[in-house]
């Protein structure tokens, strides 16, 4: 298999796992799932999967052609098309849009030498106008420098070439809690947790009442217990560091500073359950992390918190895939396929990846783990409050004056967390992002806790000149683009929201239209596959909810046709006219 | 045309209804009506003015069928320009004697797009199914008659 570079790929450094395709070319064989790594390592490389990479792959694999085609068309950053020597994303997401407007990218558009195309959250809300070139986040936009890249880019100078300050990601943390503040020696919150006893760390975990810190909150001591009592001859520790939803990027920082904390958190998991791998999934919007990330692992080996012998760490690739954060979808990503999310039960906990026993977490979850052998349950129950013990880490963006990350205890007041963002002057906040809610200024005393409004870490402050409108217009869009297409009332009712709800803010809609989408929307909600169909409606609701009354209404024409006539016909008039000329 | 499976059954519904516009009468245009029943995608702009005569005359209209309801088969040229479309079918395409892309001015314009009636006109019910069974026609139209809303039962909506 030939391994060719296009233009000036690969990008600054060599791809770490240039191993994979090197035992690609001496063993001509590629277990299932490692498909999707030497697809994702492959782009990474060369920028596009080509059609002898297909064919090679294919007999490598032992799967056709067209199976492998169904595997790339399903993530974004997979492409079948030869590229041009640079490609350069731009995150959809509407605080990235804001961060960039004013700036004018038509330079690039029209530069022949790269591709601009767009994509959901990169997860740089933070780091002003942003985005992906050759898979690395170039932050700090200013007219300025799009207009050096442009001449960079003619001149297909390679990315090392250019000002390395470019590709910083500061990472701006503006309140530290227990969480960021407390610093473990290598190796320490494990050997806390082995004192207790595996029953002891667990009713410690269980009187901590830790919950998952993705999103869901399912308490962790349930979800471990339960993989524990799994029986398997094999069973795996995964970390879910997949950190899709728009507004997020905590994760980032986590893995980035972090890290030997994660690490740590998924040991006492291995050590409880038994289980010998432990793998953290990675978005491939931060492949920048993978080698700091190799790095802090094979720290930890020194340093004899990972063990080869009885638990390691290895890191697997996203493709590009907001769904693939669901951790069944993660998981069916993880063993090479398509990641559409598995019915559920059997969970993970007993049918996990490659159908073993699976404790999967999110990053946060892992910390908090750490800490919480660490520090001990006193220091860990002190923050938050009943229901949500301990602290939760937000990714603060938009119209405040400090964006970043802010660690608070659960059950902080939106206010308090305007207050210290300097974003007092909001009209609203999206709190754990597009399948989160929307908290209106009226609502801003409601506690941030897995009671009242829960997130997944991602905070959008919209200031009083932003129309909501369009934010949820954005949202609805966003599922759209990222629904996995498996079950219909997703894959057909983000459509439709999407479609609709574009008319809505064209002023354009009838009652009957309303009549659908509020049909499509609970439908949705009881009927979709897994809870990216069940949450895709909420901006929708919580825009109707806010704005539309039975008055506003009846005020609406009945029916309105979505196309015009004339307009529909006026391509084929043309055609009969250029034909008749002939 | 599966309304006519309702084979024996049609002899009592005759004696209910009076057939309108249909493929069965040749009558070219709809006079008032009760029920209008409309089957196939928007294709031509033909296609929408009889849509919206039966809008006009009908007092219920029901869309018959996956090409009224989603646009069926013959929207999959919507991801097709129709420059490319009229060529391979006319001139390009495999065994064709005499190219040429009909032009006359009596053929009715295509549209860009092949369209659900529903986005040109108000829908009361809708058949799913290619073709909807018998049975769905004939309850339909014997609510009606009763003034009772349909029933259309479970198996009566499912096609795998």
């Amino acid at each position: 298999m030939r391994v060719q570079r296009v233009g000036p790929y690969p990008i600054a450094k060599p791809p770490p796992a240039q191993r994979l395709i090197g035992s690609l070319l001496a063993n001509k064989r590629l277990p299932r799932h490692a498909l999707l790594q030497a697809l994702g390592m492959l782009q990474y490389h060369c920028g596009w999967i080509s059609p002898n990479h297909l064919s090679d792959l294919s007999r490598f694999a032992k799967l056709s052609i067209g199976e492998i085609k169904g595997i790339i068309e399903f993530y974004h950053f997979l492409s079948l098309q030869p590229p041009k020597p640079y490609c350069i994303y731009l995150s959809t997401n509407i605080i990235d849009r804001w961060q960039r407007a004013g700036l004018d990218l038509s330079l690039l558009e029209e530069n022949e030498n790269v591709d601009v195309k767009q994509t959901s959250c990169v997860g740089m809300c933070d780091q002003g106008g942003s985005l992906l070139i050759n898979g690395l986040p170039l932050t700090g936009l200013t007219q300025e420098r799009i207009e050096k890249i442009n001449d960079l880019i003619l001149r297909q100078e390679p990315l090392s070439q250019w000002p390395q300050d470019w590709f910083t990601v500061e990472e701006s943390i503006h309140v530290k809690g227990p969480l960021l503040t407390n610093s473990i020696q290598p190796g320490d919150a494990l050997n806390k947790a082995r004192k207790l006893g595996e029953a002891g760390f667990l009713k410690i975990l269980q009187a901590s009442n830790l919950r998952g810190r993705g999103g869901a909150g399912f308490p962790t001591h349930l979800k471990w217990k339960a993989c524990i009592d799994a029986r398997g001859d094999q069973k795996y520790i995964v970390c879910n560091a997949d950190e899709g939803e728009p507004g997020t990027f905590k994760d980032r920082l986590l893995l980035t500073s972090y890290l030997a904390k994660v690490v740590e958190g998924m040991c006492i998991a291995a050590w409880m359950t038994g289980a010998s791998r432990g793998f953290i999934y990675l978005r491939y919007e931060y492949i920048y992390l993978l080698e700091k990330i190799q790095a802090t692992l094979s720290a930890c080996r020194e340093q004899g918190v990972l063990d080869s012998a009885t638990f390691d760490i290895e890191v697997m690739l996203g493709a590009g895939a907001y769904i693939c954060g669901e951790e069944s979808a993660m998981l069916e990503s993880m063993e090479g396929k398509r990641g559409i999310p598995r019915i559920r039960p059997p969970f993970p906990v007993t049918h996990g990846l490659f159908d073993k026993p699976t404790i999967v977490n999110n990053v946060e979850t892992f910390c908090n783990i750490a800490y919480l052998a660490d520090d001990g349950l006193q220091a860990f129950i002190d923050n938050g409050n009943a229901g949500s013990r301990g602290s939760k880490i937000h990714s603060v963006a938009g119209d405040c004056e400090r964006s970043g990350i802010y660690e608070y205890p659960f059950g902080s007041t939106v206010k308090e967390m305007l207050h210290g963002c300097g974003g007092e002057q909001a009209q609203a906040v999206q709190v754990g992002g597009p399948s989160g809610k929307l908290v209106l200024r009226a609502d801003f005393d409601t506690p941030v806790d897995f009671d009242h409004v829960s997130s997944s870490g991602s905070f959008m402050v919209f200031g009083p000149g932003r129309d909501l409108k369009l934010v949820a217009q954005n949202f609805l869009h966003f599922f759209k683009d990222e629904s996995c297409g498996f079950c219909t009332p997703c894959r057909v009712g983000t459509q439709v929201l999407a479609q609709h709800f574009d008319r809505v803010c064209e002023g354009l809609e009838s009652q009957h239209e309303w009549e659908l989408m509020n049909d499509i929307a609970s439908l949705m909600g009881q009927a979709s596959h897994c809870g990216l169909g069940h949450t895709a409606a909420n901006p929708f609701i919580d825009w109707r909810d806010n704005n539309v009354t039975a008055d506003s209404l009846s005020a609406k024409p009945e029916f309105i046709p979505v196309f015009d006539l004339a307009k529909a016909t006026a391509y084929s008039r043309s055609l009969r006219e250029e034909n008749h000329d002939n | 045309m599966s309304l006519l499976d309702i084979d024996e059954r049609l002899l009592d519904l005759i004696e209910k209804v009076e057939f309108g516009r249909s493929p069965i009468n040749d009558i070219k245009v709809p006079g008032a009506c009760d029920i209008g029943l409309v089957e196939g995608g928007l294709c031509n702009e033909d296609n929408v003015r009889t849509l919206n005569e039966f809008r006009e005359n009908c007092s219920i209209l029901v869309a018959v069928g996956a090409c009224a309801i989603n646009g069926g088969v013959p929207a999959l040229r919507n991801e097709i320009d129709l420059k490319d479309c009229l060529e391979t079918s006319y001139l390009t395409g495999v065994g064709i004697v005499d190219a040429q892309i009909p032009n006359d001015s009596e053929l009715p314009l295509l549209l860009d797009k092949v369209h659900p009636i529903f986005d040109a006109v108000k829908i009361d019910y809708v058949l799913p199914g290619c073709p909807p069974p018998a049975e769905a026609f004939l309850e339909l139209v014997t609510a009606v008659i009763e003034g009772r809303e349909p029933n259309l039962g479970y198996q009566l909506r499912r096609f795998d």
